[in-house]
């Protein structure tokens, strides 16, 4: 199939065209978690083009997820979901290059597989990855795409680089009390797909460079109200990652 | 003073974010809150005094996927 087919819609967007599209061919995107999150960033991503993608999960499609994680069919029930997901991918888009890497996430393993990566999408469901995401993205200076949700709630941002990370934000040990479990609470079906598909959205419009991106931003929507909040964000002086200037791996 | 949109009808001088959290039974860790559109950080929760006309937002971070 002709590129000049396919992206026709993104060739004649000014923001992207020509250029655009050959950046997102050529970026390689990691994202870590395949499920209500994890899966439309996924189909964005590989629907618009890009080049290379990797899928970080081990957890194996179960019936309850298919209420929400949009790649998955009945026929899924009970194999992987990084390779379910693989396939439906491949199918969507030939072209794009999906790598599988059906297992956890740890500190000894994180480094390496983000330094392959232009670009981390965090659409894990517990804040241990997410702080283990974090602070690998401020040790390698990536771009950690943020993503989460709960019930009729979710919030993006892009953190790391010159904005802060997740300790910025708050500090594991100052504040050590975790959430409810996400496993443990609804979630309406087109929450997570409208959340990832924000994430897709800051993902393409940093490669292509376009707009303003949710760079040391946070948005907050209430999609029961319908209600958005955006919150300016800045390095924390105080917190124990970045906040001298320099950067030093957390040991959990 | 508003609270997320609402006002907030308790407030008194010398009234602190931390009061606020403490009288609303915000028992959710992870808070992100701005006053006027300005962040402020966890740590100054005690310290930072709210005015009559101000505009507090108070938000939690979420970890579910």
């Amino acid at each position: 199939m002709e590129d000049q087919q396919r992206y026709h819609r993104h060739y004649i967007l000014p923001q992207i065209g020509k250029e655009g599209q050959e950046k997102f061919r050529r970026s390689k995107v990691l994202i870590i978690g395949v499920g209500g999150l994890g899966c439309p960033v996924a189909m964005q991503l590989a629907a618009a083009g890009i080049g290379t993608i990797g899928l970080v999960d081990y957890d194996v499609v179960e019936a309850s997820n298919l209420q929400r994680q949009v790649l998955y069919t009945e026929r899924d029930l009970g194999k992987p979901k990084a390779e379910c997901a693989a396939r439906r991918l491949k199918e969507m888009n030939s072209e794009c290059e999906v790598l599988v890497y059906p297992w956890k996430l740890t500190q000894e393993n994180c480094v390496q597989l983000f330094a392959e990566y232009d670009i981390i999408v965090d659409a894990t469901d517990n804040f241990d990855t997410r702080y283990l995401i974090s602070d690998a993205c401020v040790e390698l200076n990536k771009p950690h795409v943020y993503g989460a949700i709960y019930e009729f709630y979710g919030q993006v941002a892009i953190l790391g680089g010159q904005g802060p990370c997740l300790r910025c934000l708050s500090d594991p040990e100052r504040d050590p009390r975790q959430p409810i479990s996400a496993r443990k609470v609804g979630v309406l079906a087109p929450v997570p797909g409208v959340i990832g598909s924000l994430q897709a959205c800051e993902v393409l419009k940093y490669i292509a460079g376009a707009g303003q991106c949710l760079t040391g931003s946070m948005i907050f929507l209430d999609m029961l109200t319908m209600q958005f909040d955006r919150v300016e964000l800045s390095k924390n002086p105080r917190c124990p990652l970045c906040g001298n200037g320099g950067t030093q791996w957390k040991k959990n | 003073m508003m609270l997320n949109d609402r006002p907030y009808p308790d407030w008194h001088e010398g009234l602190t974010i931390q009061g606020v959290i403490e009288h609303m039974n915000f028992t959710w860790p992870k808070l992100v809150t701005k006053v006027n559109g300005q962040l402020v950080w966890p740590e100054d929760y005690p310290n930072v005094v709210l005015a009559e006309d101000d505009d507090l937002k108070i938000h939690h971070l979420l970890a579910g996927g």
